[in-house]
Order: C-alpha cells, then sequence, then structure tokens
C-alpha cells in the first residue's frame, strides 16, 4: 500500500500526524520541509495522499502542491493543507494550486482519520 | 527661539475652586435640592408655583449637586496628570487650548489655560531624559531576555511533547505486541489444532482402551473355553476312575468267586485261592488308589472350574471398573477443555473490546500533541513581536535624542497594524481586535473545509 506523505517543519506535528495514522493503520512517511518532500518524490516516492504545513521555510506548502501538482507521480493524488492558518486568501490560493482540502490545527484524529480514508478508499 | 508646544494636555479646566467651595457647593445644591422637595409635599406652597417648576426644582437642586461633585474632583485629578517631559532646547512649554504643558511642576490650581509658562532650565531637565534614554536603550536586553525565555519554553514543550509521543508510541507498540500475542495465542485457530490434537490424542487413548476391553472380554472367554475343557477333560478322567473303580470290584468279585471255586477244589485248589486273594488285594488297592485320584481330580476341578472363575470374574470386574473410570476421566477432560476453550474465547473477546477502547484515547493523545506546535507559532510570533517593539523603542529614542527627528511610520498603530497582518491564527486575530476595543471579525471558513 502507497504510504501518506506527510510534510511539516515541525518534528512534533510529523510525529504527532504519523502517530495517529499508524494508529488508524494507515502507512506513513515525512517530510520535514516542502523541499525535502519534493525530493522524495523526484526519488520515486509515489504517496497516496500528501499532507503538508502551509507555513515553512524556505518553500511553503501551496506551492509545495503547485510543484507535486506538475509530477506525473502525484498529478492525481488527494493533497491536504494542516495549518495553524485559516484566512481565506490562503484557502483560495491553495485551491487554486490544487489543493483538496484545507485543515486548521489541530485537527481532531478522528476526523483526520475519516478524511483520509474518503479521500483514499482501502487505505 | 520658537516656543515649542510638547505635548496636548487633557485637562478642560484648570481652575479648581477652593477646597472650602469644592465641598460646600455640592452639599448647598443638594441641600437646596431637598428643601425644594420639602417645600413642593407642602400644598399650600406647591400653589405659589407652576405645577412644572414645583416637580422640577428639586430635581434641578440635586443634578446640580451631583454634577458639582463629579465635575470639580475631576478637573483637580486631571490637572495632575498634565505633565510631560519637555524636550531639553525648549525655551518655553506652551499650555495647550484644553489644558496646561507639562515641565511646569507648579500646582495645577495655580494653572491658567492657555497660559504660557517658561520652561525648567535644560540643566535642570537633563537628568530625567538622560535617565528615560537610559532606561530605553535597556529594553532590547529585556526583550532578549524575554525571547531567551520564550525560545526556551518553545524548546522544552518540544522536547517534552517529542518525549511523550516516543514514549507512548513506545507503550503503544509494547501493548499492540502483547495483544497480538494473547490474539494469537488465543486465535481459533490456533485454538482449533490445539483441540484436535487433543482430541485425537483422547481418541487414540480411547480405542485403545477400548481394544484393551476387547482383549479382556476375548481373554475371558478362551479362559472360560479353557475352564470348560478342562473340566470336560476331568470329568471323562472321573468316568475312567469309575471305570477303573469298576474293574476293581468285578475283580474283587471275581477274585471272591475264585476263592470259592478254589475251596470246593479242595488241595488243588489252594493255589488259586492264594492267587484269588492277591488278585482281590490288589483289586482293593487299585480301588483305594483310583479312589483317592478321583478325589484329588475334582478337587483340582472345583479349583478350576469355580476358584479360578471367581478370581476371573473379580479381576475381570476390577479391570471394567478401571475402564469406566479411564474413559469417565477422558470425557471429564473433554469437558474441562470445552470449558477452557469457551473461557479463553470470552478472554480474547474482552481483550479485542478493550484494544479498540484503548486504541483511542491513545490515538487521541497523540492527535492532541498538535498543540505544541500551535504554541510555539504563538511563541514565535510573541518573538516577532517583541523585536517590533524593540525596533519601536530605538525609534522613540531616537527621537528623544533628537527632537528635530521624524518619527514618520515608526508610530505605534502602525506598528499595531503591522502586527496585526502578521498574524496566521483567528484566535490571535481576534484578542488583537478586542485589545484595541475593535469588533472581531468572525472567519468564514470551516476548521474543515474540503474544496
Amino acid at each position: 500500500m502507497k504510504p501518506v506523505l506527510l510534510v511539516d517543519d515541525s518534528p512534533t506535528m510529523l510525529a504527532s500526524i504519523s502517530g495517529v495514522l499508524k494508529k488508524a493503520g494507515i502507512a506513513s512517511t515525512t517530510a520535514g520541509s516542502g523541499e525535502a518532500a519534493l525530493d522524495m518524490v523526484r526519488g520515486g516516492l509515489a504517496p497516496c495522499l500528501v499532507i503538508t504545513d502551509y507555513h515553512m521555510p524556505g518553500m511553503h506548502g501551496v506551492d509545495l502542491i503547485a510543484k507535486l501538482r506538475g509530477s506525473a507521480a502525484t498529478r492525481f493524488v488527494p493533497m491536504l493543507v494542516l495549518t495553524t492558518d485559516s484566512e481565506q486568501d490562503k484557502r483560495r490560493s491553495a485551491k487554486a494550486a490544487g489543493a483538496t482540502g484545507w485543515l486548521v490545527k489541530p485537527v481532531d484524529p478522528t476526523s483526520l482519520v475519516q478524511i483520509v480514508k474518503q479521500l483514499v478508499p482501502g487505505v | 527661539m520658537p516656543t515649542r508646544v510638547l505635548g496636548v494636555g487633557h485637562v478642560r479646566e484648570t481652575r479648581s475652586a477652593p477646597r472650602l467651595w469644592r465641598s460646600a457647593i455640592p452639599v448647598v445644591m443638594t441641600a437646596f435640592g431637598l428643601a425644594a422637595a420639602v417645600a413642593m409635599a407642602d400644598a399650600e406652597l406647591r400653589t405659589l408655583l407652576p405645577d412644572r417648576l414645583a416637580l422640577l426644582l428639586p430635581m434641578i437642586g440635586f443634578g446640580a449637586g451631583a454634577f458639582v461633585a463629579r465635575r470639580w474632583p475631576r478637573a483637580d485629578r486631571n490637572a495632575k496628570v498634565a505633565f510631560a517631559n519637555p524636550a531639553k532646547d525648549a525655551d518655553a512649554v506652551a499650555i495647550s487650548m484644553q489644558g496646561p504643558q507639562s515641565g511646569d511642576r507648579r500646582p495645577s490650581s495655580s494653572l491658567q489655560l492657555g497660559e504660557i509658562v517658561p520652561a525648567p532650565a535644560a540643566e535642570a531637565r537633563a537628568p530625567n531624559i538622560e535617565r528615560v534614554l537610559t532606561e530605553l536603550e535597556g529594553y532590547p536586553i529585556f526583550t532578549e531576555i524575554l525571547n531567551g525565555q520564550m525560545r526556551s519554553v518553545t524548546d522544552l514543550s518540544e522536547a517534552a511533547a517529542g518525549s511523550i509521543l516516543t514514549n507512548l508510541t513506545s507503550a503503544d507498540a509494547k501493548f499492540t505486541a502483547l495483544l497480538d500475542f494473547i490474539r494469537q495465542a488465543g486465535s481459533s485457530d490456533r485454538v482449533s489444532n490445539v483441540i484436535a490434537q487433543i482430541d485425537s490424542q483422547m481418541k487414540v487413548s480411547r480405542e485403545q482402551l477400548a481394544r484393551f476391553a476387547e482383549r479382556q472380554r476375548e481373554d475371558s472367554q478362551s479362559g472360560l473355553q479353557q475352564r470348560s475343557k478342562i473340566g470336560e477333560d476331568t470329568r471323562r478322567v472321573l468316568e475312567v476312575l469309575e471305570g477303573v473303580n469298576g474293574i476293581a470290584r468285578q475283580t474283587t468279585m471275581l477274585s471272591l468267586n475264585v476263592s470259592i471255586e478254589a475251596a470246593r477244589a479242595g488241595a488243588a485248589g489252594k493255589g488259586f485261592a492264594v492267587i484269588a486273594a492277591e488278585i482281590r488285594k490288589l483289586a482293593s488297592e487299585v480301588q483305594a488308589l483310583s479312589t483317592d485320584v478321583q478325589s484329588r481330580v475334582e478337587t483340582l476341578m472345583r479349583t478350576v472350574t469355580v476358584e479360578l472363575q471367581e478370581r476371573t470374574d473379580q479381576r475381570e470386574l476390577e479391570e471394567r471398573e478401571a475402564i469406566a473410570n479411564i474413559s469417565r476421566s477422558l470425557d471429564s477432560l473433554t469437558d474441562d477443555l470445552s470449558t477452557i476453550v469457551s473461557h479463553q474465547r470470552d478472554v480474547l473477546q474482552k481483550v479485542e473490546a478493550e484494544s479498540a477502547a484503548v486504541a483511542r484515547p491513545i490515538m487521541d493523545i497523540m492527535g492532541r500533541i498538535q498543540f505544541q506546535d500551535i504554541v510555539r507559532q504563538q511563541l514565535e510570533q510573541l518573538q516577532r513581536m517583541t523585536a517590533m517593539v524593540d525596533d519601536h523603542i530605538v525609534s522613540i529614542c531616537a527621537a528623544l535624542a533628537d527632537p528635530r527627528a521624524d518619527l514618520g511610520d515608526v508610530s505605534l498603530v502602525h506598528k499595531l497594524e503591522e502586527m496585526f497582518g502578521s498574524y496566521v491564527m483567528a484566535t490571535q486575530r481576534e484578542s488583537h481586535s478586542k485589545a484595541l476595543g475593535r469588533q472581531a471579525v468572525r472567519e468564514a471558513g470551516s476548521l474543515i473545509e474540503m474544496f
């Protein structure tokens, strides 16, 4: 089964979300920045879903989504933005870049698992 | 040198009434209101005044008393706060349209609206300005300490959150491993295999037991047949012995007849008489021996057919009881096994249910750790804000040091707007708006929005 790719500059967030997914029986892999995530995909990683933070040093989440949409491996993969930011303009920019949804931290673990299972049936 | 206006005071009226008047006027006005109220209660007096005036007089009295009581002390209080620090190079401090300017240390009651008072000498003001500048220049150290503390809180909370997650993951892994072990140990397949093995072994034991019982029965049958054959043979032996006895009796009779005939023959028969006597004696001994053998054979036959039968029956009975006991034990063992299996199945179901019940809070705790990232971002925002405050203080210091310096965009209002624009969380914007007394704008987007 393809893993969920988690992208966040916070190690705590990566550990938290990957722990939640693991508990739900969903495999995941993590990247500490947008650049690292892009390298992983270019290196052959084919995730079933991408969950990325918005505010990260260097490449921010929406840039990452736009770039991943340009990659054959992730063109049709669902992508979620998980961020503390709740601004409408940023949501619109994420939607325009190809994001599938916008989740404001802290996201309820049960809801997160439910969303992942809806977006990736059989995960 | 032109007169510099260094600020605007908030005093509307600087001239305070003397203390006696300040206290007396509200009392007098209130007393007047009270007297008017009492007078209006009298019907005769009230006829002297129009109705409206009769109603208004007490109200005017009370209202004027209350107004004076409130306003005069405030005017005095406001006059006291109308001081600021004059610049070093100011020649005079101007009293604004609204009140006196700072730098004047005269009692507020002596200040006149629009009065221009001479500024204190520069040498008299300098220590204050220098001190203020020194204090303000010290703020970056204070903010650096504050930022250091906030960074420390961030680092500590991140380390603690990481540790919680690591320990939680480790505990969860061990718990999961334990559950898997219990699940595997008690899985229906495994239990079925164990039951099948035990059942198979018990079946083998039962078959062995049945074969043993059959063999015992066959042995018993064979023993019975052998005993019957022995009895038959013995009866034949007894018949033979009976025949021998008969021959012996006939021989005795014959020898008696020979003895009689020998006696008739006289001397010629003496020899026969001796022979007949010997033959009779021999027949008698044969008969005695035969009787003895017969008695022994009968004893032997009774031993074989009765006592041995009884012992055999007793042994068979004991063996049957032993087999029945073993069979009952096997049945009991099967029942116990079923009970154990049933109990184990219950335990397994309980473990599965508890596992599901524990999984949810563990997942919830893992999810709740997100708070650390939120707190980190809020602290980082606070650090940016303190840096902004730092810059602002530096600008103020520069302006104080050089009165001609233009503050331009570095006003506090501008800084606050800049801060507001840098927020990412709705709660930050809300608390900022609340502090400024603005109506917080409710944000339209939900916490989870699928496009």
